[in-house]
């Protein structure tokens, strides 16, 4: 194996609407800003890993076809990688492993995402159940994380405040981030009164559907220290998945209570362990994980190991994540301000990689020293997970 | 970003799909038609799966002993859907995904009751909370042949 880093990462706004720019011209946005950002050009790219989930939401069935030529994919190595909400995290994993096998200097992991070009999402997001057991009660990804966050309350004391902490306080991160799609100063009242969706969320518990467009250049420790570029140096990657029956996760004999994220800590002890990691919060800088919903913030703070189980509510209530904290949870302001669902993996990726590249601007952790990106599946059935380091790893 | 806005295409999509249920699901689907949950247990795991599964997800083999499991059992996840949602029935709803008892996995569906003050309904919705499954008179092979309701 190879050490590899990300040396280059490029992201449009996310906004519900993007009137100015086509699906193709989105991802080129993307991907030639992270070139520009890795001082490389599109001849430098050995090989593309594009990050693209269900079709549907842009409506064009298999929409990478017609990226290849737009992008200098031409004449080269070219995957599609899809798996669900988690697909910008497999795709980053994928564009690592490209490059750790030895096989590619430089991969161009990309995509983009139109979630608001079709008025029916939930439509489509109800299209993911089985049609003969689940389709029909009205499952979507919402009452898929409502059913979480009402086991989670009942599992460990969790309230409607600390979700309400949550999304306030994720949106008011979210100020500092100006690609973030919601962002403003939001009271607990309003948020606590903000109508109700599938109890208990409410407006501000769930994420926007967003559009835009994402990318990170990842090369060869041979190229990064010929070229002398500064890298975000991949040190630990992790995923596990699950069964696809929510109705399996629950019970005595569960595989993996589904009142939190048992997948997620497969990942992320997985990525600790090659990357050394043996307490998180204090070795961790950053964390951007894929939480579309406020009760996932709880289940991922908890799944990464950031506290115990249960403990996730009173510590984000009590600012232990904000800025300045030992650790920062997405201090983007994470996938509740924005999330165009292909991309959304490789966004928490690629606004990981900022911070150790000092490109985060107004949401710089100063002097991040180490980050993790995380990113969400199926039926929140599939994590995960990349840790970052400003630190080359150590050969193994 | 440019200010000039793109022209903008229209397009519905009308797509009819028939779905092939299997052997496996189309015997729960028959006796659910004849108001019968059935499961199938894999006695090396000795876990009974509803919906029920050809080969078991534990030890990967097939699995051929069916059981009837219910018609009362536990909630384990509920919620309430109170936006409405197109194509879907008109809130407030409530959903539960109930263990029936004999099965080890749980079940999706709707609970009918009363939905006064959500979260008054969300408490008798609480982990724990027993239901019956109630079959329609009118079946149809279909999985809302039948509905939980509380046992009370």
């Amino acid at each position: 194996m190879t050490a590899s880093g990300i040396v280059g990462v490029g992201e449009t706004p996310y906004r519900t609407k993007r009137p100015d720019a086509g699906y193709v011209e989105l991802v080129q946005e993307a991907a030639f800003a992270a070139l520009r950002m890795a001082q490389l050009t599109p001849a430098d790219v050995d090989a593309v890993v594009f990050a693209m989930a269900p079709t549907e939401f842009a409506g064009i069935t298999d929409v990478e076809k017609q990226v290849v030529g737009a992008i200098g994919a031409a004449g080269k190595p070219f995957m599609r990688v899809h798996l669900g909400g988690a697909t910008g995290g497999a795709a980053a994993l994928a564009g690592h492993y490209h490059v750790a096998s030895g096989m590619y200097d430089t991969v161009l992991v990309v995509g983009a995402d139109k979630v608001s070009e079709t008025r029916d999402a939930q439509k489509i997001l109800n299209l993911i159940w089985d049609p003969f057991f689940e389709r029909g009660f009205g499952l979507n990804t919402i009452t898929m994380a409502a059913l979480q966050a009402g086991r989670h309350m009942q599992l460990h004391g969790t309230t409607l405040e600390h979700l309400d902490q949550v999304s306030t306080r994720a949106w008011r991160r979210a100020l500092r981030n100006p690609n973030a799609h919601l962002r403003g100063e939001i009271s607990l009242e309003e948020a606590r009164e903000a109508p109700t969706i599938s109890w208990p969320l409410r407006r501000y518990d769930c994420c926007p559907r967003s559009t835009g467009g994402a990318a990170v250049v990842l090369s060869s420790e041979r190229v990064i220290e010929d070229r002398g570029l500064p890298a975000a140096w991949v040190t630990g990657v992790g995923s596990s998945g699950n069964t696809v029956f929510i109705g399996d996760r629950l019970g005595p004999k569960t595989l993996g209570d589904y009142g939190g994220w048992p997948e997620l800590r497969d990942a992320a002890e997985r990525a600790y362990a090659q990357a050394g990691i043996t307490r998180p919060r204090e070795e961790l800088d950053v964390v951007e994980s894929y939480a579309p919903f406020s009760i996932n913030e709880l289940t991922a703070a908890e799944a990464l190991g950031l506290c115990a189980p249960g403990e996730a509510g009173d510590m984000i209530a009590d600012g232990a994540f904000d800025p300045g904290g030992e650790v920062e949870l997405n201090p983007s302001g994470g996938t509740l301000c924005a999330n165009p669902i292909a991309i959304t993996g490789l966004v928490r990726t690629a606004d990981a990689a900022l911070q150790l590249l000092d490109r985060a601007g107004d949401f710089q952790r100063p002097g991040a020293q180490r980050a993790l990106a995380s990113a969400v599946g199926g039926s929140f059935q599939f994590q995960t997970c990349m840790i970052l380091d400003r630190e080359k790893p150590r050969s193994r | 970003m440019a200010t000039t806005e793109s022209l903008v295409l229209p397009e519905d999509w009308h797509l009819h799909y028939d779905y092939v249920a299997g052997p496996v699901t189309t015997r729960f689907l028959r006796g659910l038609e004849q108001g019968r949950i059935e499961g199938t247990r894999s006695p090396a795991a000795d876990v009974v799966y509803v919906p029920p599964r050809a080969y078991c997800e534990r030890t990967f083999e097939p699995l051929d002993e069916w059981v009837e499991v219910g018609p009362e059992g536990v909630i384990e996840g509920a919620t309430i859907v109170v936006s409405k949602f197109e194509g879907y029935r008109d809130p407030p709803f409530a959903l539960a995904f109930v263990r029936l008892d004999g099965a080890d996995t749980s079940l999706v569906n709707f609970v009918e009751m009363e939905i006064g003050d959500v979260e008054e309904a969300m408490a008798r919705l609480a982990p724990g909370a027993r239901v019956r499954a109630v079959f329609k008179d009118e079946r149809e092979a279909r999985i809302t042949d039948f509905a939980y309701e509380l046992v009370t």
